[in-house]
């Protein structure tokens, strides 16, 4: 049954193709038009937001600005900046495509009830638009990252990390965006949490050093892998299967969120366009 | 409108060819939710009794490619729902709707404009958004530009633009993709004198060259100068599918029926209240007085426009 399902959100990307470069595109001039300085709002907005974290914690709580990481017994040291800068990169990215994927059908509510349009696109060219900033981003926080810990190979594995990161969030879209299409309630709600979770998430902290059980929760964390994942990459310079347990906890989930996409796209989509 | 649609010519429809347009016993039902916390709970549970109304009921047609269909009916009788399973924009709950080729509506001119792109970009994304190739809305571009009347206001953001620009950026658009299927539902009043005759005659340019057309409207004299054909609906049925002017005759004896049985009800209930009620029955006996004097006005048209149909029927199925 799911092989039927997911049979129709690939035909109907096949058939789009190429459009939705050219749709991503349009969504990233429609965010900064208007703006003077345009584009650079994608930079300046994330910029701020590290900037405040890291004075509250290197500068207001001083005995706080380096963290200790223990990478299977093996201790490594880095500055408090060096550390949340790598670990929100991926952030940036998830927390905008959860609260905005939540609303992707919602806010083109006309190329549902007016055109016939291939509604599962929608939350894949808007991903992608969101994976451009992401790539902007990343490349900055690479160039920094050069200079401070230096490049290696490890670096590669961001081609893994951000595919990865990319699908995980285009699927759990296919559950919430027709979710909120039916149910503001759904909306104001993910929008809530999501705030709260980003302290629940190791981004400013080490989530590798917490007391059991709790170092155990956090590796349900699917955002803990990513954020993690990014560290492997640049930081701890490890491979992403070195820490199994990690590994195969974020791809069984990866599979349920995928499962649960499939259905509730196919459950829903039909309904979504007498409702809005 | 009636000198637009004049001496009108016609392209040919091959009754024998497949229908582009076919709808294979379809029914439409909506849930209607009584409030927001229902409609919340639907996301998980069945619900238990749900408000259903039914907006298409065990409907069948077949429209055949070059055809100009009228489309009938009092608000509510499922005009729009039929249209939107044409558009590909809703979907049946039972049966099949098929579609066969690309559909251009002038249903909502203005709808799925983004407001902060300027109107030469909106047109691309309108094109992309209906499915065209870039070559493919290059080509229609310049014509679009042409067709609005915008001059340098095509290069401003649409935000910009007074809501009769925007109307004629959309028909302008829609008009253009050269479509295979034309749905219009009474968009035609958008615009100033002059637009607008210039709106009918590129409709009718574009029925001529053969495109399929629906074409909804409460004015019935439009649609008969516009479609051969037309069916009449009510409450999500369709009563009646011929000519035009057939068909907008049995919509007008319908019609007047419902409104005399209606009255008539109405008569037996106030009797009933003058039962029930002892002494003062005067206003009751004067409203039925009224009801009667209306139902003979009624009861005058509907015998017209039977004899009406009698002749036309007559007329254009010969003697019987």
């Amino acid at each position: 049954m799911i092989i039927v399902f997911l049979r129709d959100i690939i035909k109907e990307h096949k058939d789009f193709g190429k459009r939705i470069f050219v749709l991503a595109k349009t969504e990233l001039i429609k965010t900064y038009k208007g703006a003077v300085i345009g584009p650079l709002w994608a930079v300046v907005k994330p910029a701020f937001q590290i900037f405040v974290y890291w004075f509250a914690f290197s500068v207001g709580l001083r005995t706080l600005s380096t963290v200790k990481v223990d990478i299977g017994g093996e201790f490594l040291k880095f500055d408090r900046f060096t550390f949340l800068l790598v670990g929100i990169t991926p952030w940036f990215f998830i927390s905008e495509s959860i609260t905005k994927g939540a609303k992707d059908i919602r806010s083109h509510r006309q190329y549902v009830t007016k055109v016939n349009f291939p509604v599962s696109t929608i939350m894949t060219f808007t991903s992608l638009s969101r994976l451009y900033v992401h790539f902007l981003i990343t490349f900055i926080m690479f160039v920094i990252i050069s200079f401070s810990v230096g490049p290696s190979w490890y670096n590669l594995q961001f081609f893994f990390y951000m595919p990865l990161m990319f699908l995980f969030f285009v699927f759990l879209s296919w559950s919430t965006a027709p979710m909120c299409a039916f149910s503001p309630d759904l909306e104001n709600a993910i929008v809530s949490i999501m705030s709260g979770i980003f302290w629940l998430t190791g981004v400013i902290y080490d989530s590798y050093n917490l007391p059991e059980p709790l170092k155990t929760i956090m590796l349900f964390n699917p955002i803990n892998f990513f954020v993690n994942g990014y560290r492997n990459a640049f930081l701890y310079h490890r491979m992403f299967y070195e820490y199994t347990t990690e590994l195969v906890i974020f791809l069984a989930e990866f599979f349920i969120i995928f499962l649960l996409g499939v259905y509730n796209y196919n459950r829903l989509r039909k309904k979504i366009p007498d409702v809005l | 409108m009636a000198n637009v649609f004049e001496n009108m010519h016609r392209a040919t429809v091959d009754m024998n060819s497949k229908p582009i347009i076919k709808f294979d016993n379809v029914s439409k039902t909506y849930t209607l939710y009584k409030n927001d916390r229902e409609r919340f709970r639907a996301l998980f549970i069945k619900p238990k009794n749900p408000i259903l109304h039914r907006a298409l009921d065990h409907v069948n047609l077949e429209i055949r490619k070059g055809e100009a269909v009228g489309v009938m009916g009092d608000n509510g009788c499922g005009k729009s729902t039929l249209l939107k399973h044409i558009t590909g924009v809703t979907f049946p709950d039972e049966g099949t709707v098929t579609v066969d080729g690309m559909v251009a509506a002038l249903l909502e001119l203005t709808a799925g404009f983004s407001t902060d792109m300027t109107g030469r970009e909106n047109i691309y994304l309108k094109g992309y958004i209906l499915g065209l190739k870039d070559e493919e809305i290059k080509e229609i571009e310049e014509k679009v530009v042409d067709f609005a009347e915008l001059d340098d206001y095509i290069d401003q953001p649409v935000r910009t633009y007074s809501s009769g620009m925007k109307m004629r950026l959309g028909f302008a658009i829609n008009v253009n993709i050269s479509p295979d299927i034309l749905v219009v539902d009474e968009a035609l009043a958008v615009g100033d004198a002059a637009f607008r005759t210039k709106c009918k005659n590129k409709i009718r340019e574009i029925i001529e060259t053969g495109v399929t057309v629906l074409y909804v409207s409460h004015n019935a004299a439009s649609v008969e100068e516009l479609c051969e054909r037309a069916i009449y609906l009510r409450k999500g049925q369709i009563i009646f599918d011929g000519p035009t002017k057939e068909t907008h005759l049995v919509y007008l004896v319908d019609k007047r029926r419902l409104q005399i049985k209606k009255r008539k009800a109405r008569i037996r209930q106030l009797r009933d209240a003058i039962k029930k009620a002892d002494g003062d029955t005067e206003a009751y006996e004067n409203l039925i007085e009224r009801h009667k004097e209306k139902i003979e006005i009624l009861r005058a048209d509907l015998n017209d426009c039977k004899q009406q149909l009698k002749e036309f029927r007559t007329e254009y199925y010969g003697e019987e």
